[in-house]
């Protein structure tokens, strides 16, 4: 069954045309990992396949929910369901300063899912017990390392229970001694067969993790195969891109 | 100097009496300015043009004119125009609100952009509501980032109670010049010097606490 | 914005100008009924105006001649006196609005003010003399050459240097500063950064009592040196002859049985009323 589809996914800002006609599939416990050179619009994906921004044709389609289909939005309830079934990590984390690190676990599923608080309290404990955070519960995010920022924020995504997560260049913003401890993190969810689609420049972490790989350039997807094809690649320019990152 | 003996009890009194008044015209001016200028920047926010535009001309009208004039208008000037006469402490606080709303308005809106943007987006993705994200999210990061222009603000209104005695309302700087007049001494003054002081030090220590209180984060 | 300014100021007085009148709309004088229905006089006073009107700083009331004389009228009226302090600027605003029903206060007789209000006949001398430090050098209008002149706003004093009369020696003055009243230029006097004071004499005078030797008022051998002689009178609402002629027919009453006289000693030790005893 696939989580998420989209299909023929067109966008542009300004004179720019930022995707030219994407479609991917991912089936449920799939992780899909997105690479390509800046500007390619990897990030511009994963923000209209969460809403953040509006495609301008094509359709998507998230945990059978088609909240939009050949660029017509359906109505706010459909869009608004098809949201709550995914999740998004950020770059920058965006956690909210003025909640403690529990709150800004719990407060999501308790005010927008009207959960029950006590129980919210328990998996928000759980799931940053899971991140390795439980002792910083009570703290602000102010008073955090990247590291540990950017594990509350998927500790946030994820006490929302999504069907997919998207991660978009979650260890960018990170010291790279510190980015060992979200892919770490983010292993371990693939592991329990979370759902995922990266974009990332965590080349290894894509071969490693990924079972499938996109590569995208100029708005277009380039090539799409299993991990260890993508790294294998005959594509010219699949491989002149990898090229550019060492250790591969 | 000469002059005529003072009652002080009697003075103090009078001036006790009349910084009632003051406050009076500060603590309704805050507590309706507040709200208004809230709706007024949520107006002047707003991308209709309709709505955003008159709302720019009220804000030009109420910070490009003295607070006085205002004052005058209010009082003097609905009567002929509109056959309106408010009471004198009434058309005081309603030329006051109209006027520190527009200038709250300013501050929250500074307050409000100053919200980095990935804010927005993360409330949107966790799927708030608009309102929930305005209230529960933007707001308190808004209060503490605009509690010292506030502080600015409310020290202004405490002294900017004096102006009122220009439609005859009798606060404690007019009162304090009929006794100047009538002593021939200028020790009231000094007196209604210490009275703002008073009040402004009271101000002062409750923004302090508030800062402290939501200084628990960055 | 100052056309916005101009505009805004320019309504006002447009619009306070067409409100003029106390009538009700069928154009009958109701001005004495309305009186006698509320019961009250509405006094519009700047309190800082000795002696006429000002506050007792032993008792915290307001008090002084024209307050005495008020008040002994709207006995004989039998309605109250309420006080209304106001900005002395604002007094035409506020009579039209029907804030305030009279304005009694040092009011002196002026052209403009005869277009612009109902008046009562004079019941008082006024004369328009300057005031100066005791030990400064001058003692003729000629010796003010070059001098700053302080003089409170919207003042009969202000008129009197104005008009042609005294237009030469006006000319002659360094400047003329108009102060929001005269306890603050008194208190400039005392400072030095004005050179004299062009001022009603009652309120020369009380402030002359209250600080004995510091000033004195302009004087040559043919007597007090005055700007101008003018008459106290009462301001009303422009049309409302129905409520004057009540008041004057009171004042005419305590004038002829005289309590005028006596409120007179008691305020400046003479007799300077000059309300006539009959009709």
């Amino acid at each position: 069954m696939d989580v998420l589809r989209a299909d023929n996914i067109r966008k542009t800002f300004g004179d720019t045309e930022v995707l030219r006609g994407i479609s991917l599939r991912v089936k449920k416990g799939e992780v899909l990992a997105v690479i390509g050179p800046s500007g390619s619009g990897k990030s511009t994906l994963l923000r209209c396949i969460t809403q953040l921004e509006k495609v301008d044709e094509g359709s998507i389609e998230i945990s059978g929910i088609k909240f939009v289909e050949n660029g017509v939005y359906g109505d706010s309830k459909t869009c608004r369901d098809a949201l709550l079934c995914s999740g998004l990590v950020f770059q920058n984390f965006n956690l909210f300063p003025h909640f403690s690190v529990l709150e800004n676990v719990m407060h999501p599923p308790v005010n927008v899912l009207k959960k029950d608080k006590e129980e919210t309290r328990l998996l928000a404990m759980s799931l940053l017990e899971k991140m390795g955070l439980a002792d910083k519960a009570d703290s602000y995010p102010f008073q955090l390392s990247g590291g540990q920022k950017q594990r509350v924020s998927i500790a946030r995504a994820l006490a929302m229970k999504p069907d997919i997560l998207m991660f978009d260049e979650p260890t960018s913003a990170l010291d790279p001694e510190l980015t060992g401890e979200i892919l770490k993190v983010m292993r371990d969810l693939a592991k329990d067969n979370m759902t995922m689609v990266v974009v990332t420049h965590e080349m290894k972490f894509a071969r490693e993790v990924a079972d499938y790989v996109i590569f995208m350039e100029n708005g277009v997807i380039i090539e799409e195969a299993k991990a260890d094809e993508i790294f294998n690649s005959a594509n010219e320019r699949t491989r002149a891109f990898l090229e550019g990152y060492s250790g591969l | 100097m000469g002059g005529n003996a003072i009652n002080y009890g009697l003075l103090l009194q009078q001036m006790l009496s009349a910084t009632f008044v003051s406050l009076e015209l500060f603590f309704f001016t805050t507590i309706a300015a507040i709200p208004l200028g809230l709706l007024v920047t949520v107006m002047r926010m707003s991308r209709v043009k309709i709505i955003n535009i008159p709302t720019r001309i009220y804000i030009l009208l109420m910070r490009g004119t003295p607070l006085m004039l205002q004052l005058m208008f209010m009082y003097y000037a609905l009567k002929p125009l509109f056959g309106i006469q408010l009471p004198r402490m009434t058309a005081a606080v309603v030329a006051y609100i109209l006027n520190y709303a527009a200038y709250f308005c300013e501050i929250f809106r500074g307050g409000i952009e100053a919200i980095d943007n990935g804010q927005y987006e993360a409330a949107k993705v966790l799927g708030y509501t608009q309102v929930d994200t305005f209230f529960k999210i933007i707001l308190p990061q808004v209060v503490k980032i605009i509690l010292p222009s506030m502080s600015n603000e409310f020290i202004t209104l405490v002294k900017d109670t004096a102006l009122a005695q220009i439609i005859a309302v009798n606060e404690l700087m007019k009162i304090t010049e009929y006794w100047v007049t009538g002593s021939v001494n200028m020790t009231p003054f000094v007196i209604a010097g210490v009275f703002y002081l008073t009040m402004n030090a009271v101000v002062t220590r409750v923004f302090d606490f508030m800062e402290k209180k939501l200084s628990y984060y960055r | 914005m100052k056309k916005v300014i101009a505009l805004l100021t320019a309504f006002m007085m447009l619009f306070s100008l067409v409100a003029c009148g106390g009538n009700d709309d069928d154009g009958a004088d109701n001005s004495w009924k309305n009186i006698e229905e509320a019961g009250k006089i509405v006094l519009g006073l700047d309190p800082s105006f000795p002696p006429m009107g000002y506050l007792d700083t032993q008792t915290g009331e307001y008090v002084g001649y024209d307050i005495d004389v008020a008040k002994a009228v709207a006995e004989k009226l039998d309605v109250e006196l309420v006080l209304q302090p106001i900005d002395w600027g604002m007094k035409l605003n506020e009579i039209n609005n029907g804030n305030i029903d009279v304005i009694w206060n040092g009011f002196s007789w002026t052209e403009q003010r005869a277009a612009e209000h109902s008046l009562s006949f004079p019941y008082m001398k006024n004369n328009q003399v300057i005031l100066v430090k005791t030990d400064s050098q001058y003692n003729t209008l000629e010796d003010l050459v070059g001098a700053i002149m302080g003089v409170q706003e919207d003042s009969s004093a202000l008129h009197a240097l104005e008009n042609d009369a005294n237009k030469a020696f006006a000319d002659t003055l360094k400047e003329t500063v108009i102060i929001g009243d005269y306890a603050k230029a008194v208190l400039e006097l005392q400072n030095d950064t004005i050179n004299a004071i062009a001022i009603d004499e009652v309120v020369a005078r009380f402030y002359l009592d209250s600080n004995p030797g510091a000033y004195r008022i302009l004087e040559t051998a043919d007597g007090v040196v005055s700007l101008a002689v003018e008459d106290y009178v009462i301001g009303f609402r422009l049309g409302d002859e129905a409520f004057v002629e009540k008041v004057e027919e009171a004042l005419i009453e305590l004038s002829a049985d005289g309590t005028l006289a006596k409120i007179s000693q008691e305020w400046f030790s003479a007799d300077v009323n000059t309300v006539p005893t009959t009709k």
